[in-house]
Order: structure tokens, then sequence, then C-alpha cells
């Protein structure tokens, strides 16, 4: 087991780094140089000079990929060029905002879509299911900043039942879990139809094994056979796929903490990008690979950890 | 002798399809709407989306004004016909280029070395591992946000799944039978590759990359939201929700406009891309 | 089938299927699946059910549990369980039933058991009517029950997951867990034929034992005439959805009465006299059930067809007491 976490990990690492690279080609492989992205056209030869100086462009580029590699593995992603503080320092003020609402948005999708892709699976083709399976598909495809700003619009402008900007203040619970409402509606809906479709799918073909049967056989009841016999097993797959999905929050919440003005590694990403602070940039979208590169193994060790079969291999 | 009884003939099937398919068949009619816009719309717009009518700016939704103005002045009616266009040439574009390119480099994963197939796999990976508006905003924060910075990005996001796909159908293939018995006649290996391998693993991408139309419209119009899509002046769904937000206490008509052919085109074209899929490979279902 | 004499004076069929028939609903049309079976098991004994793949036989086991898949419906006939009417009985009743007074072992050991609950636990669920036990206590039954099928240090073995056992352990356990509750009647569906032959020579020998043990009746379904043979009281013949011959399991075998049996008969490279080139078949397939043919199931591939089997379906002929067979030609037999 160990050696497999190890290396579920390590090809995640992996992919990481390749990931830097990329980056660090991009950055000086695009027409124009590094500095001139990041000052402008109007900048001085000794702004540019310094510049290059600090960010050590003055360098060949080998070399300098290897220091920002050192650096990162310190932890040092770089230094903000506006406010001269470090980015990881940046980074880790607004990461638990975002993980927040990602948080939120996966928990209400989950509490409200798991049951009705159950729901959905037992009592097929019922009123139910195929509401859910049209608003499933609905909900999907909408683009989530659309329902960002249309909830926004009804439930604060108009309606003024939450508020439109803000986490809320710090310390005060409630005032920040009002706050997270609308944003984490707004992020979440889609994954509702999402995990109903899944868990749906999942449980049709579980209930359609033979072990079930079985099960019916013997004179076990629905409850039992649908929770303990079919669900356990069914929401192994959900598990890896919820992993998948954490790329698809963090874009999503891009968006929500845009719309909301909400503290997070979306908008600071969005900010930083307007003012083409590359180190910022940078230094946040590497965090959010890491995280994502990392959830995908952690779910693969889940399930082997959940299931039976893969567990009793180690 | 026994005989299993003949089914129904095609186009009695389609029908029956459709019919059994309520959705399906509203997709059908609202992509065809969208497709409609596209092609007539600036030419039946009542104005010129890009005219300036300062005086007339934030007027709400009358008969003269669909949609109302917006804080310029221009017709927001007109905007949204016209940034039809800008959605469907820049989302069906990018996906016929990424797809072209998917298509290649899968095939050359698939069928090449095993190193070159693990360098690809590993390229395919890193970039698959950006989340998809990271990915855009980061690369566009390097390059001047233009209409090809746009494309450029969509297909570098759009072409790793593609690649993936092909290069699996590839691999499999590749150890079958037929084609073991064609090379064994002396083909070559891109004769082999163009002329043996691709049709057979060319039909599901097409499903597939037809069923990314909408995300990728949502991608344009996301990040022009956030200022690094398609630059202004040009009527992009994304342009007129980020101007309509910042008067939203005032103009609400505004996002609700640029909101609403969004919503139709991903609904429309979601709706009619799962019925074609469980129509011609219900075995693709796989669940978003 | 009609009971033997001694058996209706001692006591009432522990199962009794009469004019039974099943239908499936396919988008192709109707498939008639069973037609107008009667089948009676007699308490305390072993009736055999032999069948080619398509005969309907598990369609048959499947409707007598009232497990049958969603398009399946049952068009006519009863089916009695110790008198009980099963066709009138509420799904409560049906489910109560289940796993208490009727089981069943099926086919395929690799998926009939669940693969991420432990052995123990699912045998412990199975006797969840049995209010007055402790969680202990139906613990040390199901491990008296895996001793008593052969399963070594049964105490261990509680904890495993059935992946972690050969096909014919879980199969073993499969029929430890049908007899936990000590019902009167087993449905066994083929348990042997995706087991190697030492394995099934060996599940034979069990069920044999355990009926011994427990005095169940067992319903044995299968396309195998040897292991048939050996295991069972009375044999029922199944051709296309129809029973063309049933008696006792002798009978049949010396004196079968229908072509089809005689054709089987004929066919086992086991009962074969003579060293031959060729091995004897059936010719043709078994028909299409979306359009039964008129007159006799078997006509089309039966040798010794004459006129009347073509138009008129064939009575049911009652050779003696137990023996019944249906077929044209043992009608002119009996009348000339």
């Amino acid at each position: 087991m160990l050696i497999y976490a190890l290396q579920r990990i390590g090809l995640a690492l992996l992919i990481c780094l390749t990931s830097m690279c990329l980056l660090f080609a991009a950055l000086h492989v695009i027409p124009g140089d590094p500095v001139t992205l990041m000052l402008g056209s109007r900048a001085t030869p000794e702004m540019r000079a310094r510049l290059q100086h600090e960010m050590g462009f003055d360098q060949p580029v080998p070399v300098q990929f290897a220091r920002f590699l050192g650096r990162v593995a310190e932890g040092d992603l770089g230094t903000d060029m506006w406010t001269q503080r470090g980015v990881t320092t940046i980074v880790l003020e607004n990461l638990p905002n975002t993980l927040v609402l990602i948080g939120a948005a996966l928990g209400w999708a989950a509490l409200v879509g798991i049951p009705l892709g159950c729901y959905s699976a037992i009592r097929r083709n019922s009123w139910i299911d195929r509401l859910t399976a049209i608003l499933a598909v609905g909900t999907i495809s909408i683009p989530s900043f659309v329902v960002a700003i249309y909830a926004l619009l009804l439930f604060a402008v108009e309606l003024n039942w939450f508020p439109v900007i803000g986490a809320g203040d710090a310390g005060d619970f409630g005032d920040q879990i009002w706050h997270l409402v609308l944003p984490s509606f707004a992020v979440g809906l889609g994954w509702v139809g999402y995990l109903a479709r899944i868990v749906r799918a999942s449980m049709l073909e579980v209930m359609g094994e033979h072990h079930i049967r079985t099960a019916r056989a013997f004179g076990l009841g629905e409850a039992k056979i649908v929770f303990h016999y079919a669900l356990r097993i069914a929401i192994l797959p959900t598990v890896t796929l919820l992993a998948l999905a954490i790329g698809g929050l963090l874009s999503s919440a891009v968006f929500a903490e845009n719309i909301f003005a909400r503290p997070g590694i979306g908008k600071l990403i969005v900010d930083a990008a307007n003012f083409r602070n590359f180190p910022v940039v940078q230094g946040a979208v590497l965090t959010t690979v890491a995280l994502f590169a990392l959830a995908m193994p952690i779910a693969d060790l889940l399930v082997a950890w959940l299931d039976p079969r893969v567990r009793s291999t180690f | 002798m026994s005989e299993i009884p003949a089914g129904p003939g095609f186009l009695r099937l389609l029908g029956q399809r459709l019919r059994n398919d309520p959705l399906g068949l509203l997709g059908l009619v609202l992509v065809l709407l969208v497709l409609f816009c596209a092609v007539f719309g600036p030419s039946l717009a009542p104005y010129n989306p890009l005219k300036l009518a300062v005086l007339d700016r934030f007027q709400s939704p009358s008969w003269t004004h669909l949609f109302g103005t917006d804080n310029l002045g221009r017709d927001v009616f007109s905007r949204v016909l016209a940034g039809t266009r800008i959605a469907l040439g820049v989302g069906g574009g990018s996906i016929a280029i990424a797809l072209s390119i998917g298509l290649m480099l899968g095939l050359v994963a698939g069928y090449g070395p095993r190193w070159l197939d693990n360098a690809l796999l590993l390229l395919f990976d890193s970039v698959y591992s950006f989340p998809t508006v990271m990915l855009g905003l980061t690369v566009m924060t390097l390059l001047n946000p233009s209409i090809g910075t746009l494309v450029f990005v969509i297909v570098v996001i759009q072409t790793p799944a593609y690649s993936r796909l092909i290069r699996t159908a590839t691999l499999s293939i590749k150890t079958s039978e037929y084609i073991l018995a064609v090379r064994s006649l002396g083909a070559s290996p891109p004769r082999v590759l163009l002329v043996h391998i691709l049709p057979n693993v060319i039909g599901p991408l097409f499903i597939i990359a037809s069923m990314d139309i909408p995300s990728v419209i949502a991608l344009e119009a996301g990040l022009t939201y956030l200022g690094m899509g398609i630059p202004p002046p040009a009527p992009s769904w994304g342009r007129i929700l980020q101007e309509g937000f910042d008067s939203i206490r005032d103009a609400p008509w505004i996002v609700i406009a640029g909101g609403i052919p969004l919503i139709i085109t991903t609904l429309g074209f979601t709706f009619l891309g799962e019925a074609l899929r469980d129509w011609l490979d219900p075995r693709l279902r796989r669940v978003i | 089938m009609a009971l033997p004499a001694e058996a209706q004076v001692a006591d009432d069929p522990v199962l009794q299927v009469r004019d039974l028939s099943i239908g499936f609903r396919t988008p192709r049309g109707p498939v008639a699946a069973l037609r107008h079976v009667n089948l009676d098991v007699p308490r305390g004994s072993i009736v055999g059910v032999v069948g080619e793949s398509g005969s309907g036989k598990s369609s048959l086991a499947l409707a007598i549990m009232g497990l049958m898949a969603g398009n399946a419906e049952i068009l006519g006939g009863d089916i009695r369980f110790s008198g009980i009417d099963l066709r009138r009985l509420p799904p409560a009743g049906l489910r109560d039933l289940r796993g208490r007074r009727m089981t069943m072992v099926f086919q395929d050991p690799m998926t009939s058991l669940n693969p991420v609950r432990a052995i123990g636990r699912q045998m412990i669920d199975i006797q969840y009517r049995e209010q007055n036990l402790s969680i202990a206590q139906k613990r040390g039954r199901s491990a008296d029950m895996l001793r008593r099928v052969g399963l070594p240090d049964p105490e261990q073995q509680l904890d495993r997951y059935c992946h972690q056992f050969s096909g014919g352990m879980r199969q073993r356990i499969a029929i430890a867990m049908s007899l936990l509750e000590e019902p009167e009647l087993l449905i066994a569906d083929e348990p042997t034929t995706a087991l190697d032959v030492t394995l099934e020579a060996q599940i034979i020998q069990l069920l044999r034992d355990l009926r011994q043990e427990f005095n169940t009746s067992i319903l044995f379904i299968s396309h195998n005439l040897g292991v048939v043979a050996e295991l069972c009281d009375y044999i029922v013949v199944l051709y296309a959805g129809e029973v063309v011959e049933s008696g006792p399991v002798r009978e049949i075998f010396y004196r079968p009465a229908h072509p089809y049996t005689q054709a089987l008969l004929a066919c086992d490279p086991a009962r074969l006299d003579l060293v031959q080139r060729e091995l004897p078949t059936i010719a043709g397939d078994v028909p299409n059930l979306m359009r039964v043919p008129t007159g006799c199931v078997f006509r089309p591939r039966c040798p010794k067809a004459f006129a009347p089997c073509t138009n008129v379906p064939p009575p049911d002929v009652a050779l003696d007491d137990v023996h019944h067979a249906r077929c044209h030609l043992l009608t002119d037999e009996q009348d000339g």
C-alpha cells in the first residue's frame, strides 16, 4: 500500500514539475521578453535593468530554471512586483477562502445530489427521476458565472436577501456563512446535477449485478440492499470523479470570487492577470495545479482504502 | 427455419427517436435558432452594434430597443445578435483546430514508440492538471488578449483530451489482427495510420467534440468577462455581461440580455449532443 | 406430473406448479418463454429440471422465487409453495418466504456474492428475522454452517471477502447461506456449471449429504444429464419453454418416451456403447419463441414427426402414475 501511495504521489509531483517547466518555458518562449511583459512598453531602461537583475533574467535560461526550482522547493514562489511581498505569503493568505468556498459548494452539492441520484436509480422513470435528469443536464451545461450573476441579481440586488460583496467580517461566523450562501450556491449548482447523474448511473449498474439478486433471494429488505449493499459499491467511482471535479470547482471559484468580490485565489489571479503581475499569477496557478494534481492520487488512495477488493491486495 | 423479425426502417426510427426524446428535439430547435442568428443576425440587427449613442444610454427595454441600451447607448439586442457569430466562430473554430491537432498527436502517441507515448502523455496530463480557467488566464497574461490568442488558449486546453481519446483507441486497434495483416503486406506506418487506423478511431471523436461546444463557448465568454478574452469593442456575450455587471443595479436588463443567449446556446447544444450521442453510440455515455 | 401414491399419503408437495406460462416484453415483440408448465416437488425429494440453453429453466426458477426481470410477466397458471399461493402473495409476504423457507443458489459463484461485504456480515444479514439471537449467536450459527459445508477454519473465514475464495469454495459458501435458515425448498440454478468436474462432484455430494441432514427438498436445474442422473429422484425435461417429459429418474433414463429425451440421451458421450466416428447430434436450432410453431414445438427437429405433429399440439400422455410425456406417438401407440 505504501509503495502504491508513493508511486501515485510521485507521479503527481512529476506532473507538477512538468507543469512548472511548461509555465517557465511559456514565459520565455513568447514573443517579446518577460520584462516588457511585466513593465509595459513605457518602462525606462533603468527600470528594465533593475527588474532584469532582480528577476534574474540576465542569467542563462537553464540557470534561471534551476534557481526557480530551488526556490519553489524551499517554498518561495517569487516576489510580487508591485507590493514586494512574497508570493507564497499572498497565496497562503488567499487560499483558505477559496478552499472554504469550494468545500461549501461541494458539500451542498453532495448533500442534495447523492440522495437524488440514489432515488432516481431506485425509482427509475418516476417524475423525480425525469425532472432530475433534465435539470441535471441543464445546470451542468449553463456556465456557472451566468448562474452567479443571475443569483446575485435576483437574491442580492433585487430581493436583498443576501449580501452582494465580500466574505463577511472575520470572526463573525454567522456573517461569513451568510456571505457564503450565494457564491457556494452558484459554484455548486452544476455539481448537484453531475453527482446525481453519476450516482444514478453507478447505482443502476450495481443494482443490476448478480449479487444484488442474491441479496433479494435471501429476503433482505430493499432499504438494506440499497444502502448497505449497493450504495457502498456505487459510491466508489464517485470519489474518483470528485477528485477530477476539483479542477472544475477551482475554475468556477474564479468567477464566483470575482462576481461576489470575495477574497481568494481566483480573485487574486484575475487581478494580477489584469495588471500583468506575472509572478503572482504564476505562483497562484502553480498552487492550484499542485492541489489538483495531488487530489487525484489522494482520491485513488481513498478508494483503495475503502474497497476491500483493492485493500486486500496490499 | 427460425427468423428474427426485421426491425423498422431508418427514417421511421429517426422519427420515433425524436418523438421519444423531446429534449433532443428542443436542443435541435435551439441550435437551429442560434445558427440562424449567427448567419443572419448581423443583417437582421436593427442597429449597428458598435454605434455609440451616448444620449440614449441606459434605456430600459422597449419596442425600439428590445433589450434596452447599455452604458454607451448601444442597442443591446443588436450586440447580442452580433455576439452569436463571435461565440460560434471562436467556439467552432477552436474545436476544429483542436480536433485536428489532437487527432495527429493521438495517432502518433498511440502508434509510435513507447518513449514518445510516455512523453506525450506526461505533456497531456500536465496541461490537463491546470484548471481550465487558470490555464486560460495564465496564457492570456503572457500574450496580449485578442481573438487569435483566445483561440490558441482554447486549442491548448482542448487538445489533451482529444489526443488521449485517439491515443487509447489507436493503442487498442494497433494490436488487432487486421492491422497486423496490413503491415505484413508491407504497408508503411503513415499508410497504416492514415488509411487503416484513422477511419476507425475518428468516429467517437466527433461526437465527443460536439459535446464540448457548449463548454468552449462558455469558456470564451467567461474569459472575456474577466477581461482576458476578446478585447472590446467586439460584442462578445462575455463583454456584454461584463459591461452590464458594472451597472447591475441601475440597468439589470443588460446582464439579463447577456446571459440569455449563453443559456440558450449551451442548453441547446447540450441537449442535442446528448440525444445524438445516445442515438449514435450509447457506449460513449460518459457522465460528463 | 402427478405424485406417486406413497407421496400423496405422506405429505403435500413442497412446490406445485400448474399450467405456468411466462412471457417477456422485448422491443421486438413478446417472447413466450414458458408455456403451460406443470411441475411438482414432493417433500424431501430432489427434482431435476433438464434443458438446453434457452429452454426456460432459469426463468422457471426465477419465477418461483419472484425474482424475475422487470420485463417478464406471468401470463397464467399457479405456483404453490407448501400450499401458499405465491401469485396472490403481496411482495412483503414473498420476501418473508425468501431466504427463510425457500432459497436459491445461483449459477456463477464469481458474481453472485457481494464483493465488498465480509462473508460473515452477509450471513448475519440473512438471519435478520431472528429477533431472539444476538450477533454473536448469529455468527456462531454462520460458522457452524460453514463448517458443515466443508470450509476449514470457519471462524476466520467469516471476516474474509468473497474474492479471497476460489470458485468452488464460493459455491459452498452460497450453499451454506442458503441452508442457514433450514428452508423447505432449495432451488439450485446450475450450481456446478461454472466449476470443473472434480469440484462438481464434491458439490453434488455435499448437496446429497445436506439433503439428508436437513430434509430440504431441492429443485436442481441443469443441462448436464449425468449430474442429474446421479443426484435426482425425479426429472423434468424442458424444451423451448414446454415440459416434454417428466418422471422418476430411472424411468426417464431407461425408458425415455419423448423423441427429444431419447435424442438427448443418445447424444450423451458417456452413454455411447460403440466407438463411433461421429458424435450424434440433434439437427437444427431451438425455435424462435417470438413465433412459437403451431403443433408440437419439437417437430422441426424431430426425426419421428408425422402428420398430426404440424398442427395439433400434442397432449400430455400419462404412461403411468408418475411418468408423463407430450407426444403424438404415444397416443398412437396407446390406441393401436
